[in-house]
């Protein structure tokens, strides 16, 4: 932070307005990531899915480009409904914003450059997807300050780590889905049962 | 700053409360924290270009001189570039003269992660002998790009925004050239010389920090 005797210009009552905003924004940044728990959980289920039919179901090469246009459009639709309902932004949660978006944009660019080309059965494929949702979690903890969604980061690390050495398709598919389900479902609710007893506990404190 | 999150609803009470005055103090405050971020990173900015150097380094002797250990360039190289910044970092942490704000430790938080899961991604695919694969180096440009794109964000920074889509599109490119020659000419120039320009861009552009009046474009 500020330090007194380079900043002879910053008095103690405004460290103590910028701590108070810092944490105040923080604390926002956290309900914001709540709010949107359900995306974790509808990604997480996408994969389950995209997965399911990749294993049991015909047109395998349609599997994961139909589940993720429509993850992408439900998160779209959805989004722009929140928005519409007005809820507020300030810096940190743009910042989460950023951080996811983009890993978006790298994940998207990735896979589809990949796609075309024909290396979607390297290891360091999967391996890279998995880092990039990780290195995402991992410095959205870093701004929220939230242990939790730390733990997640090192989930999807150890998960993309672990693809190097663990290269048959059962395999494969057992850390991808361990990865979404704990990384992505369990994460989601935990942060939606968060937001819930936020609520609650606002409506017990205007009752 | 009585109210650090303004409400604009018609409806709110909070409108009322909070005055202009307010709301200049705070743009003035986020505009100082976003030059100050920009100011810590070009005072970072020799980490660029010590990397970009290390990258140039086990390029040059894996491809130049392979009798002389060039399995191992990459490893020492790669080691020596991680205790080089960590002496580094710990000799500036003695400077003084430079505040580090909440944005400085946001960017510092974007990067020290991204060394996290390149050091682990790295060091996964040395071991089990995966890192000639193309999604491998595809995957490493992606991931800087990642970094400097969520920094350039938090910045508002074009030029890094820019130094982000140049290693998409390199992460990108080699896939579309698909062969060795393309992959080696993509890394050298975005792990070599966009890594080192960028460091040497925001070493020369970093102000001075009493001259820190707001963040520009």
């Amino acid at each position: 932070m500020i330090d007194f005797e380079q900043d002879n210009g910053t008095t103690r009552d405004e460290l103590v307005q910028r701590l108070a905003l810092m944490e105040q924004m923080i604390a926002e940044g956290r309900k914001s990531t709540a709010r949107f728990g359900w995306i974790f959980v509808m990604w997480g289920i996408i994969y389950f899915v995209a997965m399911g039919w990749v294993v049991l179901l015909p047109f395998k090469q349609w599997a994961w480009p139909v589940c993720v246009t429509v993850g992408i459009l439900a998160g779209i639709v959805r989004v722009r409904r929140m928005r519409a309902a007005g809820i507020g932004e300030n810096q940190r949660t743009r910042s989460i914003g950023a951080v996811w978006q983009a890993m978006c944009v790298a994940i998207i660019l990735y896979v589809i450059a990949l796609g075309v080309s024909g290396h979607g059965d390297q290891p360091a494929y999967y391996a890279a997807v998995l880092f990039f949702v990780g290195l995402a979690h991992a410095t959205s903890a870093g701004i929220l300050r939230w242990r939790a969604q730390g733990l997640v980061a090192f989930i999807w690390w150890g998960c993309g780590a672990a693809l190097f050495f663990f290269k048959t398709q059962n395999e494969v598919i057992a850390i991808f889905l361990a990865a979404a389900f704990f990384g992505m479902i369990l994460f989601g609710l935990y942060a939606m049962w968060l937001e819930r007893k936020r609520a609650k506990a606002l409506v017990q404190h205007h009752a | 700053m009585a109210n650090p999150e303004p409400d604009f609803d018609s409806n709110s009470d909070s409108k009322d409360s909070t005055t202009r005055d307010d709301l200049v103090q705070r743009l003035e405050l986020m505009e100082q924290l976003i030059a100050e971020g920009r100011q810590y990173t070009g005072r970072n900015a020799w980490i660029f270009v010590l990397w970009g150097v290390v990258d140039l380094t086990a390029w040059v002797w894996q491809n130049d001189s392979p009798q002389l250990g060039g399995r191992w360039a990459w490893p020492i190289c790669l080691t020596a570039g991680v205790v080089l910044t960590l002496v580094g970092k710990m000799m500036q942490k003695s400077d003084q003269g430079y505040s580090r704000n909440d944005a400085c430790s946001r960017v510092m938080g974007v990067w020290a992660m991204m060394g996290l899961a390149m050091g682990t991604y790295t060091a996964s695919a040395i071991l089990t002998h995966f890192s000639w694969q193309y999604s491998y180096i595809a995957g490493l440009l992606m991931m800087l790009g990642m970094a400097h794109a969520i920094s350039a964000m938090l910045l508002r920074w074009r030029i890094q925004g820019l130094v982000a889509a140049i290693y998409w599109a390199g992460g990108v490119a080699i896939f579309a050239f698909n062969s060795w020659r393309a992959t080696n000419a993509i890394m050298l120039f975005e792990m070599g010389i966009v890594m080192m320009l960028f460091g040497l861009y925001a070493m020369w552009r970093e102000p001075k920090p009493s001259g820190l009046k707001g963040a520009r474009a």
